[in-house]
């Protein structure tokens, strides 16, 4: 109760579903073609500096950041630039722009930029290759990661919590590379630290991987590093991998409503991305491929490395292809992820994962005002309200119950007894909001 | 050749979550049904087997009325269970030996008039079940109030008239605990459902293990109302938490979620409410029994609570507050950046 405990807030336990948490990562093929989305981040989208018929190679840079927040993207193959193209987003379905390049096979890889003497770098430096590497935070929301390490100066950080809950059900990336690349993301970290002026850290990772907990903490221990790095055990619930409910259970800090964990002083970041840290500032490598896991309904579920731009269909059949009766196909988990238009759509930056599965929706009966959305909402929000509200189209009301606050991680509609889909009624509230707000 | 299938295939594209929990309305309903089959067979027990009659007729009637009300109002009828537990209920807190076409009344307005007109499940301001039960007896007074004993044999339709604990009539011959122990039973006169608070109480902790219901309600209410006639000079708080309707009201019929506040906090005031009314009215009141009355008069109030009363969001800081907090994070600020022990003076600053 919160009354008694103020790290405590509310979620769900849907069932966790790891079928892949002992399937060791391994290679997917490199794909024939490449769809590279321009806004595959938070912000701006990306400028594309190649054109039709050019010749790439693996790493090369083909779009430059768009703006402060945005970040380049790079070629994930060798080949040719077959056309650009216009496509709708995976993520937020707005249409934009995607650079096509169909690959010659030979992965010729563009001479890395890879940095002589890093500890003699200086912030700036490490700053410039992070960007440079085109990292976003890999967690999924995709924000640019060079953003996210130099706060105002009037936001001075004193901790950084490390995200490795994974508390979305299936999905086993994080987890794997907590297992497999574990020296590698607490290298990450001390350039994170180190870039951030930081001495406290905490690896937060939900109690049901014993192993990933157990592997952090030897790492962290074996390491002679003078920072104090703390691997938390935390309770396997969703969404305990929310940045906000992470940095209560951790901190007891509540993030203002409409602030970010800067204003408490604190930067949450993936494993996924201090690996990719790791890799641009260590060998220089670019942001060009991630670990997916493919699971649900597919013959044999895996953990992938995967090259950004390849059709999830291509993935799909190296996993053995999916069961015949499924029709949904999830980037993402399965409790905020984005159901995907068709099998050929590319992964990008943020794609954790691909969840084939059947369809399961119900359909939506009348609110019984049970209050199971309020008891489950780790924004501590009425969600029923909104639903309420924006079925009689009083979107103004839905200000009074700080519907920004809502991070939309579904814990309402996923115990809502009468199967109403209150993400889908908030995010209309949201976009309404917005539209109003713009004009 | 697979990827030809694939590209074939048609995608389901719907808003996350695509996943859900188990539970669902239905089901909800049913293990409520299954939970007051305990009250069920304490009233057939101890009133005999025309009490079955009573809560047959007043399911059906139920069921009929709410398949024809949906047909006028050009809705689809659908089972969902919840008309079932109104019907049960409504013939719960009936007199045992109630006339059908009484029942048949009340069911019917219980549907028609208290949940349909109001516009289905879960837009119904009172429980259907006690808006009836009101309802019956404003009407016919005098079929609301004849109560019999017990019976001696459950195929016995014997009616022995007998007043219920809270009637005025009422004396019991034997010790106190003697007197508990039978309330506790239900071997005592009064509705169909309400004697025994023993069965009454294992459906009730049924429906909390289950999850369906919070026991913040049940808690508060049946507390509330042992607290304050345990303060009330001449007053014996286990006799009036055992007599009556008090458990039935409690566990099935407070927790009513269509009818009761949403939240944690406006829970407890709606539970404590409901508490004080039913003290009220038993001990200053006209009518011996406002377990019914306590808690139509709450439902009456849940809308002003649920406006009212809302969790803090997370990362609220009130208006007054927001300064502060402010002036906090810049003193915390400076002190980090000036990495000097300076945090006393600033403390000092702020108290200035």
């Amino acid at each position: 109760m919160s009354l008694f405990n103020n790290k405590q807030s509310h979620g769900v336990h849907p069932p966790g579903n790891k079928i892949t948490a002992n399937k060791k990562i391994e290679r997917a093929p490199l794909p024939k073609k490449v769809i590279l989305p321009l806004s595959q981040h938070i912000g701006a989208p990306s400028k594309a500096i190649v054109k039709k018929g050019d010749e790439v190679k693996v790493g090369q840079k083909i779009a430059e950041a768009g703006g402060f927040v945005s970040a380049p993207i790079h070629s994930t193959v060798s080949g040719k630039v077959s056309k650009i193209i216009e496509m709708i987003s995976s993520v937020t379905s707005n249409v934009g722009n995607a650079i096509v390049i169909d690959a010659d096979g030979k992965d010729d890889w563009v001479k890395l930029n890879k940095p002589s003497k890093i500890d003699k770098l200086s912030k700036k430096e490490i700053l410039d290759q992070i960007k440079d590497a085109g990292i976003v935070g890999l967690g999924g929301a995709t924000f640019p990661t060079h953003v996210k390490l130099q706060p105002p100066p009037d936001k001075k950080i004193d901790t950084i919590i490390i995200n490795g809950c994974e508390c979305e059900p299936y999905i086993t990336s994080d987890h794997r590379l907590m297992l497999e690349y574990g020296e590698g993301i607490l290298k990450g970290l001390e350039i994170m630290m180190n870039v951030l002026s930081c001495n406290n850290a905490y690896i937060g990772i939900e109690s049901n991987k014993p192993d990933a907990i157990e592997n952090m903490k030897k790492i962290v221990s074996e390491s002679n590093n003078s920072n104090e790095i703390i691997v938390e055990s935390l309770p396997a619930q969703y969404p305990m991998g929310a940045e906000k409910t992470l940095l209560k259970k951790i901190l007891g800090l509540e993030v203002p409503i409409g602030g970010l964990p800067m204003d408490v002083g604190v930067v949450v970041q993936n494993v996924g991305t201090l690996k990719a840290i790791y890799d641009a500032i260590y060998e220089g490598i670019p942001l060009i491929e991630r670990v997916v896991t493919v699971s649900g309904a597919v013959k044999e579920p895996k953990n992938v490395i995967s090259r950004f731009g390849t059709p999830a269909s291509e993935i799909i059949d190296y996993c053995g292809g999916s069961a015949s009766n499924a029709d949904v196909m999830i980037f993402g988990g399965p409790m905020m992820g984005i159901a995907q238009t068709s099998f050929e759509t590319p992964t990008t930056k943020g794609t954790n994962s691909i969840l084939i599965k059947k369809n399961t929706k119900e359909i939506e009966n009348n609110c019984i005002r049970c209050g199971t959305c309020v008891e489950n909402c780790p924004m501590n929000l009425m969600p029923l309200m909104y639903v309420a509200y924006v079925k009689k189209s009083m979107y103004d009301d839905l200000k009074d119950y700080w519907i920004d606050n809502c991070v939309e991680c579904g814990s309402c509609a996923y115990g809502c007894p009468a199967n109403i889909p209150l993400v889908q009624y908030i995010k209309v509230g949201k976009a309404e909001l917005k539209k109003r707000g713009d004009n | 050749m697979a990827e030809e299938t694939v590209d074939q295939k048609r995608l389901v594209v719907s808003t996350s979550p695509h996943m859900h929990d188990k539970k669902n309305t239905e089901k909800i309903m049913y293990i409520v049904c299954l939970a007051l089959l305990l009250p069920i067979i304490g009233g057939v027990y101890f009133f005999g087997i025309y009490t079955i009659l009573v809560v047959l007729v007043s399911v059906i009637t139920a069921i009929i009325t709410e398949f024809l009300a949906k047909r006028l109002r050009k809705r689809e009828f659908m089972m969902d269970g919840s008309t079932i537990v109104t019907g049960i209920l409504f013939a719960l807190v009936l007199p045992p030996r109630i006339p059908l076409w009484a029942v048949i009344i009340g069911a019917a307005f219980c549907i028609a008039i208290v949940k349909e007109a109001f516009g289905g499940l879960g837009y119904n301001i009172f429980n259907p079940a006690l808006a009836g039960r009101a309802f019956i007896t404003v009407s016919f007074a005098s079929l609301m109030t004849s109560w019999i004993a017990p019976v001696t044999s459950i195929m016995s339709l014997d009616s022995i008239t007998s007043a219920t604990p809270l009637g005025e009539g009422f004396s019991y011959a034997g010790s106190t605990s003697d007197m508990y122990i039978e309330l506790l039973f239900g071997n005592v006169g009064g509705c169909i459902g309400e004697t025994s608070a023993l069965l009454i109480l294992l459906g009730g902790l049924l429906l909390i293990g289950t999850g369906v219901i919070k026991w913040r309600i049940p808690t508060i209410y049946i507390g509330t109302v042992f607290l304050l006639t345990w303060i009330i000079p001449g007053q014996d708080p286990v006799f009036h938490i055992l007599a009556g309707g008090l458990f039935l009201g409690a566990f099935f019929m407070a927790t009513d979620y269509v009818t009761c506040p949403m939240t944690a906090k406006g829970q407890y005031i709606f539970a404590f409410g409901a508490g004080l009314l039913v003290v009220l009215i038993r001990i200053y009141g006209s009518m011996p029994e406002g377990v019914a009355f306590s808690i139509l008069l709450m439902n009456a109030f849940t809308p002003l609570i649920d406006r009212h009363i809302k969790p803090k969001p997370y990362g609220f800081i009130p208006p007054e507050k927001k300064s502060k907090f402010l002036l906090k994070k810049i003193t915390k600020t400076a002190d980090v950046a000036d990495n000097s022990d300076q945090s006393d003076t600033n403390k000092k600053e702020e108290k200035k």
